[in-house]
């Protein structure tokens, strides 16, 4: 188990980070070496500055507004959480405290974050249940979805299992510790292995990682793209 | 169909592939909005005639031939083959509204 245990937390978490970061890097690059249009595609009346109303489009998501409100208040949700979240983990990495602007207990949100998160993505996953949305839906997309809902309950359940159910004995302290040791190529998992409640942080590892080598080649690209295709609209 | 037709078509599709085509291939979440906002869907509310499923039609063939993943689980992305009921669904995805 042991083994089992290093092979998921230390050598995967290494493989899943590079396969996403070259991944999302030669998708991008592959895209936008594509040729330029010939034919303008912005929308009019056009609205300066671009760039404002461009990254408008792409976090406040007006399309949707209009067009659907409850799925809108769900996107905002899960996107803001998201957001949160992954600045949640960065504070986790000790050497970046500069990053917790306004003092607060870690984790971010207290598991709450993770818990609106898989409300949320209930949400999503439930509409793909249902038509017109079922009758688009291709595999991947319940399996992001699917694979998305495990990560965040398992990483919102390490939090409570410490808050709720007492189990201080593996902390904050050692989060940070691991991931320290992750990010200086000094990999140590002796702090994180141990608890009653390691294998939360075993499972929240390992469907993070199948999620992060799966990112460059899905649909979650819209992350990177989203941006440069309401541009073009933007002109 | 034939090799040669396949090869040739599908020079035709890369030709295609402006960077704007492949920012729109890429980008849909398939969240289904387009389907509330499409006059074409409000009137006949079929899948087939939905802007995302429209899409998904050119994409499925994307996905085959111009991505990784196509080639690695083409089943996780319902990936199409170029052939004769490909076209078919071509044909129907670009010309059902304008006849």
């Amino acid at each position: 188990m042991d083994t089992l245990y290093y092979i998921i937390l230390v050598p995967m978490v290494y493989v899943a980070f590079a396969v996403f970061i070259t991944g999302i890097v030669i998708q991008t690059v592959r895209v936008l070496r594509r040729p330029k249009p010939t034919t303008p595609l912005h929308i009019h009346p056009g609205k300066r500055p671009v760039w404002l109303w461009t990254l408008f489009d792409t976090f406040l998501l007006p399309t949707v507004f209009r067009h659907n409100r409850r799925l809108w208040v769900f996107l905002m949700m899960f996107h803001i959480c998201f957001f949160l979240v992954i600045i949640g983990h960065l504070e986790l990495i000790s050497e970046m405290e500069w990053i917790q602007v306004i003092e607060h207990d870690i984790f971010l949100g207290q598991g709450f974050l993770g818990l609106f998160m898989a409300v949320a993505l209930l949400f999503f996953l439930f509409r793909r249940f249902v038509s017109p949305t079922k009758d688009l839906s291709v595999p991947e997309d319940y399996l992001l979805l699917i694979l998305l809902f495990l990560t965040v309950i398992f990483g919102s359940e390490m939090d409570w299992a410490r808050r709720w159910y007492y189990y201080e004995e593996m902390s904050v302290d050692a989060y940070r510790a691991y991931l320290s040791s992750l990010v200086f190529l000094k990999p140590e998992i002796v702090d994180v292995s141990f608890s009653g409640h390691a294998f939360m942080l075993v499972l929240h590892v390992f469907f993070a990682n199948l999620f992060l080598m799966f990112f460059p080649f899905s649909p979650l690209m819209h992350s990177i793209f989203a941006v440069f295709a309401n541009k073009l609209r933007r002109g | 169909m034939e090799h040669a037709l396949r090869d040739e078509l599908l020079a035709l599709f890369k030709g295609k592939l402006t960077r704007p085509t492949a920012l729109y291939l890429e980008t849909c979440a398939r969240c289904g909005v387009c389907t509330e906002a499409c006059h074409a869907y409000a009137s006949m509310p079929l899948p087939k005639y939905a802007p995302a499923h429209r899409e998904e039609v050119v994409r499925r063939i994307y996905k085959q031939y111009f991505k990784w993943h196509g080639r690695i689980w083409p089943a996780a992305g319902e990936c199409k083959t170029l052939d004769e009921t490909a076209l078919d669904e071509l044909k129907e995805a670009a010309c059902s509204c304008t006849g």
